[in-house]
């Protein structure tokens, strides 16, 4: 099942040009691979994939928020989120 | 009759993750994506449950859905133009259809790959616990701990600098200015 949320994500980060659904699913992802880190641990005993599943579901808030505010100070320079219109450093 | 409650529970469940999922990636609104999001996100809180991961499964709601899904709709209310707005219809050509399937099977080929590998026998002890949990966290990974606590302050105070308003009359309104 982690695999299959993980796909859709991928899926969806590919699919769309609003940043903010980018964002959506890159979370999508992080969340598959806390699922996949949960169940091993509950099936062995072994309480280092909590742990790891807590450190990554920190790490996506702090990531989230830094990703929301590039996201605000592209759209306070160009007046769009599409990603398309991320392309100055290109020639 | 024998019935499975818990093989019941888990395919509702994991059902409702797959179709948040769907719901999220296929959805015309920015903001019907994210409600698909948050029913996502309430299903992986449940299968944390049922993995007996309680304090995970609190901490999933808690930040998730109480603290990155808030941050978002905020993203989402402050960058709309209008509010039928649809900026968020894919763009789909083949090429990024096969790329997105070819993706998909690559991973699903890897993960069988893994899964034959001996390493995976049975399932050996009990789930831990809470307690189990907070020991580890604080006595065996508290290294990790306070570099994830200096990396969150990092991120907190880099997204601050990022939205700074320099506009000169909010900045004379924040000195008390009554010009």
């Amino acid at each position: 099942m982690g695999v299959i949320l993980f796909g859709i994500g991928l899926l969806g980060t590919f699919y769309h040009k609003n940043a903010i659904v980018v964002l959506m699913c890159i979370e999508l992802m992080l969340n598959a691979a806390n699922l996949n880190f949960v169940a091993a641990a509950s099936q062995y005993g072994d309480v280092s994939g909590w742990v790891f599943t807590a450190i990554a579901i920190a790490i996506a808030a702090a990531e989230v928020a830094i990703g929301l505010a590039i996201l605000l100070s592209m759209y306070s320079t160009q007046e769009t989120i599409a990603l398309d219109a991320a392309n100055k450093l290109s020639n | 009759m024998a019935f499975d409650f818990e093989a019941l529970v888990f395919v509702i469940v994991a059902g409702a993750a797959v179709a948040g999922a769907f719901g999220c990636v296929f959805a015309n609104r920015v903001a019907h994506s994210l409600l698909w999001l948050m029913l996502t996100f309430f299903a992986v809180a449940g299968v944390f449950l049922m993995s007996n991961a309680e304090m995970l499964a609190a901490v999933q709601i808690l930040v998730y859905l109480g603290s990155v899904m808030l941050v978002v709709q905020f993203g989402v209310m402050l960058t709309r133009r209008r509010i039928l707005d649809t900026d968020s219809l894919p763009t789909l050509n083949v090429i990024s259809a096969l790329t997105g399937i070819g993706v998909f099977a690559f991973i699903l080929i890897l993960l069988r790959e893994v899964m034959e590998h001996p390493m995976w026998g049975d399932g050996a002890g009990t789930a831990p616990s809470t307690v189990d949990f907070a020991g580890a966290l604080f006595n065996e990974w508290s290294v990790a701990t306070v570099i994830l606590g200096a990396l969150l302050a990092m991120a907190m105070i880099g997204a601050s600098y990022l939205v700074r308003d320099e506009r000169l009359i909010n900045l004379l309104w924040d000195m008390g200015g009554d010009e």
